[in-house]
């Protein structure tokens, strides 16, 4: 089983990590030759802005789920820094599950949502809306992977 | 009133350490429960602020920042700021303020400067017999100006936030991160005086162009970002992948700094911030509704205005308000709950939009040092390895310049609003 975990979180913290280059990357590409096309070559790109706010999803909750991982999500750390230590752990736990909830709701609720959109394209690329709101999907599902079993002690990935 | 206990599960989470983007969250499933409404709401709420291009400024500002950083460029500014200021009792205090001015310029984020240039700057104080109190504090204090001096990501936050052009902003930010980080010299001369620190020779001509030549091309990012920005060629969003393809330029082929598992490694490192920033964005939009729902805004309206009707008070009541929510909650949660809930006071008391963000942030920057959740305070401390209490106590007399030009910029808002109006915005009177 710890086994199983160790591999888990590792195939996820790659493939989140991968997902963040990505998206960051096409996001400056886009936004980069929509100003070039627009100056440059003098005839504006109709796709590029979509494209872009269309990855932004994406990048967010890769690196929201990248974060847990690394303790990165900002939190008020002053009152339970005053507790003794084994405290601070059980009150870690008990905040960890619940924001698992929150996770687990948002997906329970996601899917009828990119469900109900599967026929939706969006303007410019015709691209069905539900792969936008599929991000949050597989970004919340990282957040509980990470949350559960991956927080490394350092801060480094 | 049974509808107000959202709030209270907020603040109870928040204390109890849960980080703010899931206690957001989980504080609305609960009040949506509790009422009965459909959960299906939150994700479609969550997806909105994905829709806005300008937002898209927020990681795009922090890969620019992140790549500056750490290609190179941060040492090349601060043996600039070294040359221009190392000669004035207080040498490297001042060079610490003036470099983060300079990187203010193309940073948006006093952590990121806090944490980046924040950490040679130490170094080199304490390196040099500076006391690590003092070198924490004026770091602290002087990364304050990051998201004053344009580019600003608190600014880019605010302006959709309140419909206000993020280029106004920048440009209404200028004056003000100027006067913050010019006033704070003479507190550090004063205090280096008094504890008689190291001072350098004055610089020959011969270093001064050595440093400027060095420093050139790092030097033109500030005048790309706003020059593009003000004369309207470039949105902001655009102007920040300049300065990201700009410093990608410097860092891989002028300088050299970077490999491609490097690059790799800054991506996804700013893959994380974004991840934290626009994932409290994402739970704070769900919280927002319901205040909004709730008819919150015009309660806060209705309150204010049955104390004062008099602008000048009611400046100085926001002031206090945000001073005191910066000391608890982080700049971000802070923009994106409490702006819609105070600006139909603040349009109806008729105080200039920029002016307000101006203000406004400036008081969030002070909330940054002061305890018990200053983070830069927090970050500076453990780069000093001092306590955060020594820090704190070490910073008072900068809070209180601080707090001295934020009444400067409070009444007067022509120090904020006289740039923007030169490029064509229209301020309140």
């Amino acid at each position: 089983m710890r086994n199983v975990q160790r591999v888990l979180v590792r195939v996820a913290t790659n493939f989140f990590n991968w997902m963040a280059f990505i998206s960051m990357s096409l996001i400056v590409a886009a936004v980069f030759l929509q100003i070039f096309f627009r100056y440059v070559i003098q005839s504006p790109l109709f796709w590029s802005e979509e494209f872009a706010k269309f990855m932004f999803p994406w990048l967010t909750f890769a690196g929201a789920a990248l974060a847990v991982k690394v303790s990165g999500h900002i939190s008020i750390n002053y009152f339970v820094d005053r507790l003794p230590k084994k405290m601070q752990h059980i009150i870690n736990r008990i905040g960890e599950i619940l924001s698992s909830i929150f996770c687990v709701l948002v997906v329970l609720y996601t899917i009828p949502l990119a469900e109900s959109q599967k026929n939706v394209n969006s303007t410019a690329l015709a691209i069905p809306l539900n792969y936008f709101s599929l991000s949050i999907v597989v970004g919340v599902i990282g957040i509980v992977i990470f949350m559960l079993w991956g927080k490394s002690r350092e801060k480094e990935l | 009133m049974s509808s107000w206990l959202f709030i209270v599960v907020f603040l109870f989470l928040l204390v109890f350490r849960v980080p703010i983007a899931f206690a957001l969250g989980l504080s609305s499933v609960v009040y949506f429960m509790m009422n009965g409404m459909p959960l299906t709401t939150i994700p479609q709420i969550m997806i909105t602020p994905f829709d806005s291009f300008p937002i898209l400024a927020v990681p795009l500002f922090m890969l620019a920042g992140e790549l500056m950083n750490t290609g190179g460029v941060s040492h090349r500014l601060y043996n600039f700021a070294k040359v221009l200021v190392g000669h004035i009792p207080g040498s490297l205090g001042h060079v610490n303020v003036i470099g983060s001015m300079i990187f203010a310029g193309m940073s948006g984020s006093a952590v990121a400067d806090a944490a980046g240039l924040g950490a040679v700057e130490i170094h080199e104080m304490i390196a040099e017999g500076f006391d690590p109190d003092f070198s924490a504090a004026v770091t602290a204090a002087s990364s304050t100006v990051g998201p004053i001096i344009p580019p600003s990501i608190p600014f880019v936050i605010y302006g959709s936030m309140a419909g206000v052009s993020v280029g106004a902003l920048f440009a209404g930010g200028a004056i003000p991160g100027t006067i913050m980080g010019l006033s704070m010299l003479p507190v550090v001369y004063v205090i280096a005086r008094k504890r008689s620190y190291k001072i350098y020779k004055r610089a020959t001509l011969g270093d001064l162009g050595r440093a400027i030549q060095s420093a050139f091309l790092p030097l033109l990012t500030p005048v790309i970002l706003m020059g593009g920005i003000l004369s309207g060629i470039v949105t902001p969003t655009e102007a920040a992948v300049l300065a990201v393809v700009y410093a990608l330029i410097l860092g891989c082929f002028v300088y050299r700094e970077y490999n491609i598992s490097q690059l790799f490694r800054i991506f996804s490192q700013v893959g994380r911030s974004t991840g934290t920033v626009i994932f409290i964005l994402t739970t704070a939009s769900v919280f927002g509704w319901i205040l909004a729902y709730e008819g919150v805004p015009g309660i806060v309206a209705k309150t204010l205005f049955e104390i004062t009707r008099n602008k000048y008070l009611l400046l100085l009541i926001l002031n206090i308000l945000f001073l005191m929510l910066g000391c608890f909650m982080d700049t971000i949660t802070i923009l994106l709950v409490m702006v819609p809930m105070v600006l139909p006071t603040v349009k109806e008391a008729r105080i200039d939009l920029v002016h307000f963000g101006v203000f406004l942030t400036l008081n969030l920057m002070i909330g940054l040092l002061t305890p018990p959740v200053g983070m830069c305070s927090y970050i500076v401390a453990d780069l000093a390895k001092i306590s955060f209490e020594r820090v704190v106590k070490a910073t008072i007399p900068f809070m209180v310049i601080l707090i001295l030009v934020l009444m400067i910029i409070t009444y007067i808002p022509s120090t904020v609003t006289w740039l923007p109006s030169l490029f064509g915005y229209v301020p309140t009177r």
